[in-house]
């Protein structure tokens, strides 16, 4: 535990929220649109993927 | 938050999840491959097919249903459906008050007649997805899973709220892996759980929809097609029907800008006792997996309806692609697979840490 103070709930959710918006996005684009859409639609909903590699690595103690 | 409200939300956490976890778990392995279905039958199942007569005239749809009813004696039609890279009819049929789920399927060269080569249902495939479904228990096994779906999502709000307590002191993403076992697994299962959460919540209610087809169609057929059957007492007998290339045919003529899909033969789960229900979808990504029927009387060959479906309907079938993932390419496809596999580490974990909690209580 690196701070004594504790962080504010939009600290504790900020990361969250955004992961699960770029999902949503990523589910929707790849329904509503074809070919690029796709990509683009897999990539958003692999923030998610992406982030907990990045976790995995970088926030590990 | 108050300790009691904490508490609260705790038990809330506890509970939904030990109910769920052992049927969550076997819906996310057996989910998995399912997520592969195409890909995994292109492979075991795809041999080298020509038709008959690639370039010739087709048969008439009621050839090739005569053919298909011939090779399985004492059946009834119950779906047609229609491949889309091959001239191929699929038949399915069967027998007469026989049990549900028991059916034939006959893939049928639409230019002679022969039987074609299957390229879908893989036995086991078939297995897993009726494992998936209902646990070969029918509707009580479907709803049943439905509840389960529910309870997932309890659990999953009120994993949302316990995070907050769990992360006042810890930045997004932090993974103790250097404290003991529980300490690290809690911090696993937490970012896990925060990073999938979205994904879970839209896989496990578009889940919980699709529990509810049999009742939604259901209403669907009780309500809205119902003034459409009410001129007949008795279902149209097979000897009584009219053509069904002209039926098509009609129903193409009222929907030219869709493309046909299947035909729900009377009597079917899909038509009423009266008609031939020819389904149509759109051309565009999304109004491809929204289907409208065109109602053909099966005494007379008219145009008895178009029914555009409503709502329920309509959100049953977004439901499909949203909870199968197999709508945006091989792509989309792979993430589904590690939400998935992150979504069985978390259910692991989740039991871990609830088992050594209890045995350090001890």
């Amino acid at each position: 535990m690196k701070t004594g103070h504790h962080l504010t709930l939009w600290q504790v959710f900020s990361v969250p929220a955004a992961i699960a918006a770029l999902s949503l996005f990523g589910l929707v684009v790849a329904l509503l649109g074809d070919g690029l859409w796709n990509g683009i639609g897999a990539l958003t909903l692999g923030a998610s993927v992406i982030a907990t590699v990045w976790a995995l690595a970088a926030r590990r103690r | 938050m108050k300790a009691r409200t904490l508490r609260a939300w705790s038990w809330v956490h506890k509970w939904s999840s030990l109910v769920s976890t052992a049927f969550l778990l076997m819906l996310c392995v057996t989910g998995l491959p399912l997520v592969f279905t195409h890909e995994i039958e292109h492979v075991l199942m795809e041999e080298a097919w020509t038709p008959a007569r690639p370039d010739g005239p087709k048969l008439t749809l009621d050839q090739v249903l005569e053919t298909a009813l011939a090779r399985k004696p004492g059946e009834v039609p119950a779906f047609m459906s229609f491949d889309e890279d091959r001239p191929v009819v699929n038949v399915t049929s069967v027998q007469p008050g026989g049990k549900a789920g028991v059916y034939s399927f006959q893939p049928i060269d639409h230019t002679s007649g022969d039987p074609a080569p299957p390229v879908a249902g893989h036995p086991v495939m078939e297995f897993l997805l009726q494992l998936h479904t209902d646990m070969f228990l029918g509707l009580a096994g479907m709803l049943f899973l439905g509840a389960m779906g529910l309870l997932l999502i309890a659990a999953l709000v009120s994993g949302v709220v316990l995070y907050a307590p769990f992360m006042r002191r810890l930045p997004f993403g932090t993974v103790r892996a250097s404290k003991r076992a529980r300490t690290r697994w809690l911090d696993y299962h937490n970012l896990l759980g925060a990073v999938t959460a979205a994904w879970v919540l839209v896989v496990g209610a578009t889940g919980v929809v699709n529990t509810l087809a049999t009742p939604i169609v259901g209403y669907w057929k009780n309500t809205a097609l119902k003034e459409l059957t009410q001129a007949y007492d008795s279902p149209v007998a097979p000897g009584q029907r009219s053509s069904l290339q002209a039926a098509v045919d009609k129903a193409k003529a009222a929907l030219p800008d869709k493309d046909l899909q299947f035909v729900a033969f009377p009597g079917s789960d899909y038509s009423t006792d009266h008609h031939y229900a020819v389904f149509f979808h759109g051309k565009t990504p999304l109004t491809k997996h929204l289907t409208t029927p065109a109602l053909i009387d099966a005494r007379t060959g008219e145009l008895a309806a178009i029914a555009p479906t409503p709502w329920y309907v309509k959100t049953l079938s977004l439901s499909q692609p949203l909870h199968f993932g197999d709508y945006g390419g091989l792509g989309l496809k792979i993430v589904w697979a590690l939400l998935d596999i992150a979504t069985i580490v978390i259910l692991a974990s989740g039991l871990y840490l609830w088992l050594a909690k209890r045995k350090a209580a001890r």
